[in-house]
């Protein structure tokens, strides 16, 4: 009885960094918990950034951001190749438009060269056409080790392996109030209270909160958010690696990234405007229309009609709009507090730099704790293939082996019904449409759900057995439902 | 993976695909192949419970299971294979598909392939609603789905975006099932749907309807609590001052319908970029040879007859080609001229009389539809409501195409 | 004499009718393409009816719901009637279409059918 609600690490945040850092520690024999206050993991900031796995050099040197940036990207790859995650090294161009924005392409290769990017090179208007036949420029900074993944299905990967490995991932649970000392925290969430020998803060957005609910005063983060627009993948073709142009100094421009998705699509993004709350991840037409405009400065075959959606997130800042500039990343306990780890402003590269943030959490609990690696930790984490990838053959096989695989279900994205089938039964038992969409692809093309979103309902309430009632879009308060047609009539009489 | 080897083809199985395939069979084809994504046949006529389907062509106001249920019923009869549950993934100029169900993968070798694959609505995310991302943002034909089949109700109170007949269709169901509608907006000065559809829906139960307004926010952050209503000025910007918040729990899409041709792309089928379909002839044959179109595909429909009428013309069309081959050439180029927006087919043979279909710009009253070959004038038919949400079809006789292949502009004059 | 523009709603060319009348008749239209505009119109002003179209559910089977309407148009004021006595209404499967679902609803001799099957 005792022992149930006892962990020696709970981890407080089911973004990609707090999903790494717990799946890091079941690698030894430890109690892990994994707090979520919302219905899924990737629900902040780590479900809504351009899944850029960045190499380095437009992070100053001799930060914690550049230590960790360079340190994750190494890592990265065979961590994507452990977890099935997608991962693709396309490169990237930064392109100066006019000769003035040369000196620029210039700087960032020292600061990449010093920082430790690989392979860094600057290549003239040939070289960038030959690479990039649609894209505008006069020179590029090359970058070829930069990558793209899909940082939900990552973050999704992370925490359900470290569901498989023993740890306990509690949604739905919001940390209230933090209490104790180091070896003895006492935790309470809305519904729950839980103990821990060590706790690590990485509430992205909300570290400043958790970090005052344990009477930590010294953090603020502001948010600032970065909306996106997304192309339909029927343009994929039109370019190969992510293109940037030269960061703009002062100015009115966005400086907009182009940048291809692990799926096909292409987004547009992000803007940055700081903004008064922290769920304000809402869209402005403006915005939209101005990342658009810039967009096609660098790629003019873009067409407003190819756009399937937009969508916004927002950055954990550790510097105010009025101070400006740099923040580094903050990785520290407080001193008044010991045995709690505060990671607080871990906006890009966090995405990159989070296997190499978990090892080095994982390094900090090591001092405090004795660590035994587990020899049952299970690395590898499974999905059923995705049909879409397969030639017809191995198309042919998967149908026999599994009828479903047979059925297509979303057809923008060619999802079949075996697919959307395991992305309900996932470790974590998420049934919300997002979490089935994040984990299936279904609703995420063309049509956005108009085909597929009915049927997916009906696997719900079908095989699955949810009451109608309680189907969701995203956790409690967001139920698509009020009942059957008559409903609404036997309620008005 | 098997191979199938079939006369024609029909991909779709709603009032398009249904009236190609037995119009396919009925012209002699032996082996015809009706292939449907869903589990029944019918498309979106299923969910479509109210009437006004098939006035043209039957003479009568059916709803739209019954108008299916008739050419399903003949379908049945007549030997038509019917394979449902199939998604076709792939498809060549060579006119051979690849389909798959739970039985499998199977390569279709067609003699001949019409393209009845419908439409998809307009979503939010394309036409760039800003705002919050809360449940309760749906398309009207979703929210059809869910009230006629699947017994299934999302709304207490809603907002209609757009005078399109879905839209207003869906105010009157919505409204007859306890459901507060409490507006129709409509970002153009005029409505988009049938105005017999304006009557039945919004003017019998006191729905109002703003024109020149549309949703500039939504807001909610779990589901959906009300949206702002602005109007939108002559150069599409929001005039001032004319912000309202209108709480509901639900907002209806309804801005608009696209012509599915993935299928058509992948083909290497030529696009017509107004009409979003594919360019066809009088044989409603593509710009590739055996494969051919009809129905909300080739340009959206108003009228299900009519889109039933141009596929059935479609299957004949492919039945002949697949048969022999022959079909007369299109050597006369139709272009939408003064007032018109677009005009399908695109080109015609001359041999054949055509039942034209074509849309106006913008709203008037009594003038002429002019078929004019240069100054010459070919064709004259009188329209009284001439309105973009009303298709105008007109039969222009193969005599009048007079044995010249000069090109023919079809516009509005007084 | 009253004088109105009426959307005729037989078919949907919806023709905008100029129409006249008194207190008791139609006295003339004018801009109707054919002859169904008439009595349309006269029931428009005198004797408003609708079709109701609705799905009522089903016990059991395959289909949750199933599609009906009236058989012929209702008075116009007795549609939200109509509705309020299919809201108790669940039909026995199977059920085919032109399957009468309620007789005689609310004694306007007007029977309310199936248009889809339900099995």
């Amino acid at each position: 009885m005792a022992n149930k609600n006892q962990y020696d690490v709970v981890v407080i945040g089911g973004g990609v960094v707090g999903s790494a850092i717990a799946r890091q520690l079941t690698r030894y024999e430890l109690k892990v918990a994994l707090l979520e206050r919302a219905s899924d993991v990737s629900r902040g900031t780590s479900g809504k950034n351009s899944g850029v796995v960045h190499t380095g050099f437009n992070v100053p040197i001799g930060s914690i951001k550049a230590e960790l940036n360079v340190a994750g990207a190494r890592i990265f790859e065979s961590l994507c190749e452990e977890l099935n995650v997608p991962f693709k090294r396309v490169g990237k161009l930064v392109v100066a438009l006019t000769d003035n924005e040369i000196p620029d392409l210039e700087r960032l290769k020292e600061i990449g060269d010093t920082n430790g990017v690989p392979s860094l090179a600057i290549v003239g208007e040939d070289e960038v056409k030959r690479m990039e036949p649609n894209v505008m420029g006069i020179a590029a900074l090359h970058a070829p080790t930069a990558a793209i993944t899909c940082p939900y299905t990552l973050t999704i990967a992370l925490a359900e392996s470290a569901a498989l490995n023993g740890a306990d991932v509690l949604l739905n649970q919001e940390v209230k109030k933090i209490s104790g000392a180091m070896g003895e925290f006492q935790i309470r969430t809305g519904s729950d209270s839980i103990q821990s020998k060590l706790i690590v803060n990485s509430a992205g957005l909300y570290s400043d909160h958790v970090a005052r609910l344990a009477g930590v005063k010294r953090y603020k983060v502001w948010p600032c958010r970065g909306e996106y627009v997304i192309i339909d993948n029927a343009r994929s073709n039109l370019l190969t690696s992510m293109v940037y142009p030269v960061p703009p100094r002062g100015g009115s421009g966005l400086g907009v990234h182009i940048t291809p998705t692990i799926d096909g699509n292409i987004l547009l993004g992000p803007s940055a405007e700081y903004v008064k709350h922290k769920r304000s991840d809402g869209t402005s037409s403006s915005t939209v229309t101005k990342l658009l405009q810039e967009a096609r400065e660098l790629l003019p075959a873009l067409d407003p009609r190819d756009v399937i959606t937009s969508y916004a997130g927002i950055r954990p800042k550790t510097v105010s709009s009025t101070v400006g500039g740099f923040g580094d990343f903050i990785i520290e306990e407080a001193p008044e507090f010991p045995g709690m780890m505060h990671l607080v402003g871990i906006e890009s590269p966090g995405l990159t730099a989070a296997p190499a943030i978990a090892e080095k959490i994982g390094l900090w609990v090591g001092k405090r704790l004795d660590l035994q690696p587990r020899s049952d930790f299970a690395s590898g984490y499974s999905r059923p293939v995705r049909f879409r990838e397969q030639p017809f053959d191995l198309r042919e096989k998967l149908i026999g082996e599994d009828a479903k695989y047979g059925q297509m279900v979303c057809r923008c994205e060619a999802v079949t019904r075996k697919e959307i089938d395991a992305a309900i039964r996932n470790p974590l038992g998420v049934q919300t449409l997002s979490g089935i969409k994040y984990r299936s692809r279904a609703m995420m093309g063309r049509c956005q759900g108009g085909f597929c979103s009915t049927r997916i309902v009906e696997m719900l309430t079908g095989e699955f057995g949810v009451a109608s009632e309680a189907i969701t879009l995203k956790g409690r308060g967001s139920e698509l439902f009020v009942g059957s047609t008559k409903e609404a009539r036997r309620h008005a009489n | 993976m098997r191979t199938e080897q079939v006369d024609v083809a029909v991909v779709g199985g709603g009032p398009a695909g249904l009236a190609a395939a037995l119009s396919a069979k009925e012209s002699g084809a032996q082996h015809v192949l009706l292939i449907e994504r869903g589990d029944t046949l019918g498309g979106i006529l299923n969910q479509c419970i109210h009437d006004g389907f098939g006035t043209k062509l039957m003479g009568e106001a059916l709803t739209g299971p019954e108008y299916a249920r008739i050419f399903i019923d003949r379908l049945t009869d007549i030997g038509v294979s019917i394979k449902l549950d199939t998604m076709v993934l792939d498809i060549s100029p060579e006119r051979e598909l690849v389909i798959c169900s739970h039985d499998g993968l199977i390569r279709v070798k067609a003699g001949a392939i019409v393209l009845c694959t419908g439409c998809r609505e307009r979503t939010r995310g394309a036409i760039r609603i800003p705002g919050t991302r809360p449940a309760g943002v749906f398309t009207a034909g979703v929210v059809q789905e869910y009230m006629n089949i699947r017994n299934l109700s999302v709304a207490r109170k809603a907002v209609i975006l757009g005078s399109g007949d879905i839209g207003l269709i869906m105010a009157r169901r919505l409204t007859l099932e306890g459901v507060k509608v409490e507006c129709v907006a409509e970002i153009l000065p005029y409505p988009s749907g049938l105005a017999r559809n304006i009557v039945q829906c919004l003017e019998d139960f006191g729905i109002p309807l703003h024109l020149s307004t549309t949703v500039v926010d939504i807001h909610g952050n779990d589901r959906v609590e009300g949206v702002t209503l602005a109007q939108i000025g002559p150069r599409g910007g929001v005039v001032r001052g004319t912000k309202s918040y209108v709480e509901c729990d639900t907002l209806l899409l309804s801005v608009g319908l696209i012509p599915e041709n993935e299928l058509a792309k992948k083909a290497g089928i030529e696009l017509s970029p107004v009409t979003a379909g594919p360019i066809v002839d009088d044989q409603f044959q593509t710009s590739i040879p055996g494969i051919f179109c009809g129905g909300n595909a080739l340009q959206v429909h108003d009228l299900v007859d009519y889109a039933s009428m141009e596929s059935e013309k479609a299957g004949r069309s492919a039945s002949t080609f697949a048969d022999d081959g022959r079909l007369p050439s299109p050597i006369i180029k139709v272009l939408p001229g003064q007032g018109i927006r677009y005009v399908v087919p695109q080109e015609v043979s001359g041999n054949e009389s055509v039942d034209f279909s074509m849309r106006v710009k913008s709203p008037e009253t009594d003038r002429y539809i002019v078929f004019k070959r240069g100054e010459q004038v070919i064709r004259r038919m009188r329209q009284i409501e001439l309105a973009p949400a009303a298709m105008i079809r007109m039969r222009v006789r193969s005599d009048r195409f007079q044995g010249s292949s000069d090109p023919l502009t079809v516009e509005v004059a007084d | 004499m009253n004088k109105g523009e009426i959307v005729c709603t037989v078919c949907p060319t919806s023709c905008l009718v100029h129409a006249k009348w008194d207190e008791e008749k139609l006295i003339s239209i004018d801009r109707a393409q054919c002859k169904l505009a008439w009595e349309y119109i006269s029931d428009e002003i005198f004797d408003p009816k609708r079709v109701v179209t609705t799905t009522v559910p089903t016990d059991a089977g395959r289909n949750p719901l199933v599609s009906v309407k009236t058989a012929d148009p209702v008075p116009k004021d007795l549609v939200l009637d109509v509705m309020d006595v299919l809201a108790g209404v669940t039909a026995k499967v199977p059920v085919n279409a032109g399957d009468v679902v309620v007789a005689n609803v609310l004694g306007t001799g007007i029977s309310v059918v199936a248009t889809s099957n339900s099995d």
